[in-house]
């Protein structure tokens, strides 16, 4: 279970003041269920999922976890671009302790990047780059992954993979993700929320988030 | 509080340390892999840097006809100042961009500013280590330089050593501090020490300046490593001119400002991690 409590959250402005993205938010996240969260570009979902991952803490609240999980999957890759696909990912195998070589072996069959895996990241496409990272996640067995629209930027064919690896490890692992269009989370998730307005209010059902989405975004 | 609290906080504390030393060791291996740019060979930088400077001032002390300061040899005299000099003002300068060139690792929650400025600091000491000693080495055979032209005070020297190491550990992590909350500062460092590269005593002694100068260059702490490093290691160089409290000092100032900022910043989540 992940559960935010009064979670409030700030930034410093490089121009002086502060911005607020999160003024209070308290939710639980539970095992067992897919999240979605709906949101428009900037409305802090990637924030959220920082804030979830631990990778940055909140200004004031607490968020509570006992459960596993991932860093940020997003858009915004955490590669080097200069150094190649097996050494970006000999470091996450170090940092989070795995087998080097079973990562190595899960990611080359997952991402099917073949001789790009010994390519220099810069040279990839974001498909390419997706791919690698989601292997690379999904060789380190977390219960809950933390995903920031990276899947929208997949073909068919990576986001059918992906489906099925999700579905084949129900049983262990849940998934949060962020997007603005309903349809991403049409496919993943079982429950979902919306985040506007420095708020995020989730909703037991896909149909009830979405037409809260519809009416705060109209 | 039970005893078992007091053992567990031990337990947690051995726990954090070795996540720590980990993380540091994974970003040193990823980071030698990129200091000099993409190429394979790009490591030999570290080693032909100091050796164009040195052989720039052989000849340039040559054409104005001026022979070294001290008893030592000039490619002696100006290794011994240069290379405490370059290792300095690398860590400043990769402390600075240490947080700024690093963003998408922060993703990791592992992963904090100070592992990446800790990490840069040790690969920038062992590169500089390694490469004095090679050059060492190199002027051994080269040009028949003795290898006690180097080692006057071999515990002096270690002493010296652990001193300028103390002094990159408080210099780097203030110099990330203050980028971090203070954007334009990596630019200004790269004005600063353009100038810092003439005013150090990479060229001259504090001991042989007039006291006029002398009362200048001693708020340059960077001057007082130079002398010290150089004090221990040539043969017939005794300084009186250097203070190792006003090293130590400065390291520890420095550092305790950088830390102070680095833990303001992690516990108030007051940094965007993605720009």
């Amino acid at each position: 279970m992940i559960e935010l409590i009064d979670v409030e959250k700030t930034y410093r402005s490089r121009r002086g003041g502060r911005k607020t993205v999160f003024s209070d938010v308290n939710l639980r996240l539970e095992k067992g269920h897919n999240y979605g969260m709906l949101g428009l570009n900037g409305a802090g979902k990637s924030t959220l999922l920082r804030l979830i991952a631990a990778a940055e803490r909140p200004s004031s609240g607490i968020i509570n976890r006992d459960v596993s999980i991932s860093w940020p999957l997003g858009l915004a890759s955490s590669f080097h671009g200069s150094l190649s696909g097996i050494e970006n990912l000999r470091f996450v195998a170090r940092i989070y302790q795995a087998d080097i070589d079973e990562v190595t072996d899960f990611c080359a069959w997952f991402s099917e990047l073949g001789k790009a895996l010994y390519h220099p990241v810069k040279t990839y496409s974001s498909g390419m780059r997706a791919r690698l990272a989601f292997g690379l996640s999904m060789a380190i067995n977390f219960q809950v992954y933390v995903i920031d629209e990276s899947l929208s930027v997949g073909d068919r064919t990576f986001q059918e993979k992906a489906r099925n690896e999700f579905a084949s490890r129900r049983e262990y692992s849940d998934i949060i993700l962020t997007s603005h269009s309903n349809e991403l989370i049409r496919q993943f998730c079982d429950r979902a929320g919306v985040i506007a307005g420095g708020r995020v209010t989730m909703f037991d059902t896909l149909d009830e988030a979405e037409d809260f989405y519809a009416r705060v975004t109209a | 509080m039970s005893p078992d609290a007091g053992r567990d906080r031990w337990v947690d504390l051995d726990e954090a340390l070795r996540m720590m030393f980990r993380v540091v060791l994974a970003i040193m291996l990823r980071e030698s892999r990129t200091r000099y740019g993409d190429s394979r060979f790009g490591y030999l930088w570290a080693l032909i840097d100091p050796v164009i400077v040195m052989s720039l001032m052989v000849l340039l002390f040559g054409i104005i006809g001026r022979t070294s300061p001290v008893a030592a040899s000039l490619p002696v005299f100006i290794l011994t100042g240069y290379m405490p000099f370059f290792l300095m003002r690398n860590v400043i300068t990769r402390g600075a961009s240490a947080a700024a060139a690093n963003r998408g690792l922060l993703q990791y929650p592992q992963v904090a500013v100070a592992d990446i400025v800790l990490a840069r600091i040790v690969l920038e000491v062992s590169t500089a280590t390694v490469v004095y000693v090679v050059l060492i080495v190199a002027l051994f055979y080269g040009i028949g330089e003795p290898l006690s032209s180097w080692f006057d005070d071999p515990a002096g020297i270690i002493g010296a050593a652990l001193g300028i190491f103390y002094f990159c550990l408080g210099s780097a992590f203030f110099s990330s501090g203050l980028a971090r909350i203070w954007p334009m500062w990596p630019n200004i460092w790269s004005y600063i020490s353009r100038p810092l590269f003439l005013l150090s005593g990479v060229f001259f002694t504090l001991e042989n300046l007039p006291t006029s100068g002398r009362a200048v260059m001693q708020y340059n702490p960077l001057a007082h490593v130079l002398e010290w490093f150089r004090s221990v290691s040539l043969p017939g160089f005794e300084s009186n001119s250097y203070s190792i409290v006003m090293v130590l000092a400065t390291g520890t100032i420095t550092g305790t400002i950088g830390l102070l900022i680095d833990r303001y910043l992690v516990l108030t989540g007051d940094e965007e991690i993605v720009g």
